[in-house]
């Protein structure tokens, strides 16, 4: 189950040690953007030392390593695809050539390092016009694409306008890159809601997210994990209607209808689909059925 | 055997569980300089690792400068091993 994903700043040992105790399902070690160039060499070193000795078994670990149009991202892979993190994120992704490239490096080190081939996940983080265009394509290049990230400060900086809490900028590319992320069968992620001190703000940004299709959201900020959490679990009114959905189905089966109805309410499909995607949810994070009233 | 050719430094004051270490060419030795808000308790340990850190590069000339402000084992490991490698490089 993967809701919240939280950026750590790979050159802070402090923040990486404690990175397990944040509360959020997915954490990325960051070698990109939150680390200097000066500092890529000495992070790098501490996030390996770290990853090899912390215990990070309760959650989820990426590493955003950095871009193919940097020195850094060949070293990166080297230090880091050896220690088997479940995740790697490459920026600025454009195109299926740019995953080529990261599959075929990672392809390598798996083989040297002794892993399984494709053991290591791929999550492309699209944050330019064209990487919007070509998500789609992006997300059908590899098996190894498991999600795609949207990254809305640099894609905004790339339409050449202004980034803002409202997001109207990003609404295109939100619903985009969740269309094309379904289409393809990958996970995708929402951008950072970035005003950390903003506690409201975020609850209506991920609610939002959530609205348009996104399996989860990203974080700067630790402050926002719980929220993103929420918006991002079924809420116990959601699972209590999933559960009555497989019973009524259940039950229609036993006495040979072809169709079932729910208060009143048709179940078809798509509403049958999504109640046990809930219930399948409801489990992994120990969301019961409420008590029936007879009961 | 491995030598220090040039002074270098990594690691950030400003942050706990962090420490700052420079190196630069020795005077024929190991030379340091230890200071650590955890001393008492761990000091012998982490000079046992900055050492250890040394060997592992050859380097048995060189002036080093710890200041730590509670670095666990791997961080101040990966401290040592990033300012050996700054300071190696040509």
């Amino acid at each position: 189950m993967r809701r919240s994903m939280l950026f750590i700043p790979a050159a802070n040992p402090k923040q990486v040690m404690f990175a397990a105790t944040m509360g959020a399902d997915t954490i990325i070690f960051d070698l990109e953007d939150a680390v200097s160039p000066m500092e890529k060499d000495s992070a790098r070193i501490l996030l390996r030392n770290l990853l090899k000795t912390m215990d990070y078994s309760k959650i989820e670990i990426c590493v955003r390593v950095n871009s193919l149009d940097s020195p850094f991202w060949q070293e990166d892979l080297e230090e880091i695809v050896p220690l088997a993190p479940g995740l790697i994120m490459t920026p600025k992704i454009e195109s299926p050539a740019d995953v080529e490239v990261f599959d075929k490096a990672i392809s390598e080190i798996e083989e040297k390092s002794g892993l399984e081939k494709g053991s290591i996940g791929l999550v492309p983080l699209i944050e330019t016009a064209k990487g919007i265009e070509n998500s789609y394509l992006v997300a059908t290049a590899s098996p190894r694409v498991k999600a795609m990230l949207l990254g809305g400060e640099d894609y905004t900086a790339n339409l050449q306008c202004k980034r803002t809490k409202e997001g109207n900028e990003i609404d295109y590319a939100r619903k985009r890159i969740v269309n094309a992320a379904r289409a393809a069968g990958v996970e995708i992620y929402d951008t950072p809601f970035t005003d950390a001190h903003d506690d409201f703000g975020i609850i209506d940004d991920a609610a939002y997210a959530k609205s348009l299709g996104f399996t989860g959201k990203s974080a700067i900020s630790p402050r926002h994990v719980d929220a993103i959490n929420e918006a991002f679990s079924p809420s116990q009114a959601d699972v209590d209607y999933a559960y009555d959905v497989r019973d009524a189905l259940a039950e229609g089966k036993e006495k040979g209808l072809g169709v079932v109805a729910l208060r009143g309410k048709m179940i078809d499909k798509p509403v049958e689909i999504r109640a046990l995607q809930t219930i399948a949810i409801a489990k992994e994070l120990g969301i019961e059925r409420s008590p029936k009233e007879d009961d | 055997m491995s030598k220090i050719i040039r002074a270098a430094s990594v690691g950030n004051e400003k942050q706990n569980a962090d420490c700052v270490i420079t190196i630069e060419p020795g005077n024929g030795g190991i030379e340091l300089d230890f200071t650590s808000t955890v001393e008492i308790q761990y000091g012998d340990a982490m000079k046992e690792a900055i050492f250890d850190e040394l060997s592992k590069y050859g380097i048995t000339d060189a002036k080093l400068t710890v200041v730590d402000r509670g670095a666990i084992d791997p961080v101040l490991r990966a401290r040592m091993e990033a300012v050996i490698k700054r300071g190696m490089e040509g």
